[in-house]
């Protein structure tokens, strides 16, 4: 299999390293990656150089998919008014 | 070696832009509950909210100068009042009051206002706003 027949496998490993780092990557953290990602991504490509620019979109992926669950829950339990007999 | 052309980034560019900025505002809203359901209010007319309070027997409060809808009442029956009267109240969405009379239907009435807690989407901030505003009487026997 080549890049060519199959150009989503990159984004799709980078996304599902990104969900397995968020346990361990702060949120600020990884805000501040898709952020720079961003930039970066949009700079080499103004610049002409979109070979370089597909690293710094990965790693945009992968703060993504660390930024994609979120960071607490709430849960909340009642009783029934059914009494068990 | 190029991954990607000049033009699939530029997609994938704003595809990534997008999802970040959907998950800023997730993460906004799960931040500020309150200002959310404020926000999601606006499109509601605040003197419709009142007409569906019954007013007291007895009249009007002395002192207080008459309006078009008497704006006092006793709160709202949760055990009683129809989908129609609790989407008047502020903060109440018809599909919201929708789910309250379903959730009445199929799990029986509410044992308090803390009980409308069992209703999905119906959040503790929101219960608290509308808690003045509603009661939960017991049924009656035959009903």
């Amino acid at each position: 299999m080549t890049l060519a027949k199959a150009p989503l496998v990159p984004p799709a490993l980078a996304f599902g390293a990104g969900i397995a780092l968020a346990p361990l990557v702060p949120g600020a953290l990884a805000w501040a990656a898709w952020l720079a990602a961003l930039v970066a991504t949009a700079a080499l490509l103004a610049g002409g150089r979109p070979a370089w620019a597909a690293a710094p979109f990965l790693v945009g992926v992968v703060a993504v998919g660390a930024l994609r669950l979120p960071r607490s829950t709430a849960r909340e339990g009642r009783f029934s008014g059914v009494r068990a007999t | 070696m190029t991954l990607y052309p000049r033009q699939q980034l530029l997609v994938l560019l704003g595809l990534l832009a997008a999802a970040g900025a959907g998950l800023a505002v997730g993460q906004w809203r799960r931040a500020h509950p309150d200002l959310v359901a404020r926000l999601e209010e606006f499109d509601r007319d605040p003197e419709a909210t009142t007409a569906v309070l019954v007013p007291e027997p007895g009249g009007a409060h002395p002192g207080r100068p008459p309006r078009a809808a008497p704006p006092r009442a006793t709160p709202l029956d949760v055990n009683r009042a129809s989908a129609a009267e609790l989407a008047r109240m502020p903060g109440v969405s018809p599909a919201l009051a929708a789910r309250i009379v379903a959730a009445r239907e199929r799990d029986g009435p509410f044992a308090s206002v803390d009980d409308l807690a069992r209703v999905r989407r119906l959040g503790r901030a929101r219960l608290e706003r509308l808690r003045p505003l509603l009661t939960a009487a017991a049924p009656a026997a035959d009903e």
